[in-house]
């Protein structure tokens, strides 16, 4: 590496994996100085909302506004610190997780002054589904009037966590899966795994970049082992497992999707199996037991639908340990 | 960068940008203080990106340099050094500044001068001067009637221009408007107005320069660029960041004339309202004036209370009337007036009412609109 090559950026497109055409929309528009006033971002946890985001953020300060970020210019360096008056970013906080009131009304007092500095001023809102409702509200009114050079990009998992209002006033940008073998080879390439280690975290990703880094992860990678095993327990209808699961997820509702997205992969597991599709097994060294060893594809389909179900209730005010023990009693007493 | 200052100069430098830096942000170099040392002496700039002070201070520059360092630590250290000098020290191509006095030394980790948000600064004399009694004048007259609500556009600041009124003065003119009351007032200035139309200066930077207009005197001078309005006086630079929007064209809101017209003393209706309105909703605190038979006559009414009444002594001109008002929006032009009578005109029970100086000449009014009451 040359000793003028910037160390370190805000975000640079080339951080980006796969999402190829989202990410031409996105330069094309910026390259021309004619962006969105607002974007929203959709797609999984780990997909790489938050890297095109930034990306788009250094792209449109960045004082040499070049195809890619400088990393050189006053701009980029007061980027990368924190130091830049031209972005203002939102995310969840406090004991609820959420968005409030307060945040998009102190983003507004800001908006309500011209730029100090650059071209654009960009507001950054991550996991705005995580607004609540009266915060969603307040964004309408800068939504509907952005001040001139003002971009707004919010990410969200759902669009069905944004009221229709919110989400009409944007330019929807949904980032599909990225192919696994193309997960694998951004792991070896490019963040230096072993090609076994690659192999088994690209597999897990289910397509997701930043779930297939986790899992390289040694210490992550135990972890997720251990649920496994103590999951396929309880589907196999161990009440001492199904009691474990629950009280490892009681209160805790990001560690509840977490565990769910750990059943969906065993469920689809179980489809591959039981139509005889081994070869792109997510979990090819887990053997299963009870009903996810016995029943029929489609009543496993059935079940995998179930569990969107959940996700959908989990995102409103349920208790999490009562969600998953209703599903795991409901599948192992198949 | 390398200079001495006397502990005294530095404290001053130090205790007077406290009130700016911002704890709080997620952007660290914003508690910094900005120190450029020069041989002319040292440029001392903090900001909070809305509004930003500079001041000059007088250094034995030894090297000149520049660095940011922490405000609020730099302002304890300036307190407590044991002697009466202070030295500072930054070896070439480091953030460490070297800070001693006497036997006591510190090494202070600074962020890099580049990476300090831009501050406007006006030199003393550039732009257009106005004295500090008139730029007080204007900001107290119209800081109360700024719209608190940060997403009305162009109502939540002062509106400020350059009108040319009748026989070829030209005056500086602030007005505010929060949709339920509006304020103007104008003042003489010399000098030029340097923004190609008018500004809308932000509630918060007005406030924070009448503060400092308090202090000192002899005129200030107000320069403008495209983002921000410095005010300066002597080696004191304070600026406010522009806010977006076009005010409303406030000439339209001002009535042209009347059809009934009241002059009385701006104390004997201040104390009625204040005695009147005790009885008055506490929300909106509502009123009636009751003009009839050449009288004026304050009420107010609630069910569950009670209610009052207080006759005044006044000029009364105009067909008789009934029309409500919010105490307070009275109230709060009636502070910031200075002559001893008023003149209150309106129309009728629904359009707004005109509260001008019933003496004088000064380019000044109030429009209170007028409230529905039952």
């Amino acid at each position: 590496m040359s000793t003028d090559e910037p160390t370190s950026l805000f975000g640079r497109w080339g951080d980006i994996k796969g999402h190829e055409r989202v990410v031409a929309a996105l330069r094309r528009a910026i390259a021309a100085g004619r962006p969105h006033h607002a974007y929203l971002l959709l797609g999984p946890r780990g997909l790489g909302k938050t890297t095109i985001a930034r990306a788009a953020v250094s792209a449109l300060l960045c004082e040499l506004g070049q195809s890619e970020p400088c990393g050189r210019c006053s701009a980029c360096s007061k980027l990368t610190q924190s130091m830049h008056t031209g972005v203002l970013q939102v995310e969840p906080g406090g004991k609820a997780n959420t968005i409030t009131v307060d945040q998009i009304g102190e983003v507004q007092r800001q908006l309500a002054y011209r730029r100090l500095e650059g071209e654009w001023r960009v507001v950054l809102i991550h996991d705005a589904g995580l607004m609540n409702d009266s915060a969603q509200n307040k964004l309408l009114k800068t939504l509907e009037e952005p001040p001139d050079g003002t971009v707004i990009i919010l990410t969200a998992v759902h669009p069905g966590q944004l009221l229709q209002t919110v989400r009409s006033r944007c330019q929807k940008l949904g980032l599909g899966v990225v192919p696994v073998d193309a997960v694998e080879r951004w792991l070896v390439e490019t963040k230096g795994a072993g090609p076994t280690m690659a192999r088994v975290a690209a597999a897990g990703s289910r397509g997701i970049p930043g779930t297939a880094l986790t899992l390289l992860d040694p210490e992550m990678g135990e972890e997720r082992r251990e649920r496994l095993t103590l999951l396929t327990r309880a589907l196999a209808g161990d009440a001492g497992s199904i009691g474990e699961a629950v009280s490892l997820v009681d209160r805790d509702k990001l560690g509840c999707a977490e565990m769910l997205v750990l059943v969906q992969e065993l469920l689809r597991d179980a489809i591959a199996r039981s139509v005889g599709v081994e070869a792109s097994l997510v979990h090819p060294d887990v053997s299963l037991a009870g009903p996810l060893a016995t029943l029929p594809g489609r009543a496993l389909a059935d079940y995998a639908l179930r569990i969107e179900d959940v996700q959908e209730k989990l995102t409103r005010n349920v208790h999490p340990g009562g969600l998953m023990e209703g599903l795991l009693l409901e599948i192992s007493g198949a | 960068m390398e200079f001495r200052i006397a502990k005294d100069e530095l404290i001053r430098a130090l205790s007077r940008v406290q009130g700016i830096v911002e704890k709080r942000s997620t952007n660290p170099i914003i508690a910094n203080v900005l120190l450029e040392a020069g041989s002319d002496g040292m440029k001392v700039s903090a900001t909070d990106t809305e509004v930003s002070l500079v001041g000059h201070y007088t250094i034995e520059c030894i090297q000149p340099g520049r660095l940011t360092l922490g405000a609020r630590q730099l302002y304890e250290i300036a307190r407590l050094v044991p002697t009466d000098t202070v030295s500072f020290r930054l070896p070439e191509g480091s953030f460490l500044m070297e800070i001693s006095s006497g036997k006591a030394q510190f090494k202070v980790l600074g962020l890099a001068a580049d990476d300090y948000p831009p501050i406007a600064e006006g030199g003393d004399g550039e732009g257009l001067q106005i004295e500090a009694a008139d730029l007080k004048a204007l900001v107290d007259k119209t800081l109360f009637s700024i719209s608190g609500d940060d997403t009305r556009t162009g109502l939540n600041g002062a509106h400020v221009e350059v009108t040319e009124l009748a026989g070829g003065r030209t005056h500086l003119r602030y007005v505010s408007t929060d949709g339920h009351r509006l304020s103007l007032a104008g003042r003489k200035f010399s000098g030029n107005w340097t923004a190609d139309r008018s500004v809308l200066l932000p509630k918060k930077g007005l406030a924070e320069l009448r503060k400092l207009v308090d202090v000192g005197d002899g005129p200030w001078s107000l320069l403008l660029s495209d983002t921000q309005a410095v005010f300066s006086r002597g080696s004191t630079s304070f600026s406010m960041r522009l806010l977006e929007g076009d005010f409303p064209d406030y000439k339209q809101v001002v009535p042209g004339g009347w059809q009934r017209r009241i002059l009385v003393q701006r104390a004997h209706v201040s104390q009625a309202l204040k005695r009147v309105s005790i009885l008055a909703s506490e929300k909106s605190h509502p009123v009636r004036f009751h003009i009839s038979d050449g009288t004026l006559i304050i009420t107010a009414k609630q069910p569950e209370t009670g209610e009052a009444r207080e006759e005044l002594e006044a000029q009364v001109e105009g067909q008789d009337l009934e029309i409500g008002f919010n105490a307070r929006y009275f109230l709060d032009a009636l502070n910031v007036m200075d002559t001893d009578s008023i003149a209150i005109e309106i129309g009728d029970s629904l359009s707004p009412c005109l509260v001008r100086p019933g003496e004088g000449e000064a380019d000044e009014l109030f429009v209170v609109m007028p409230m529905r009451l039952e």
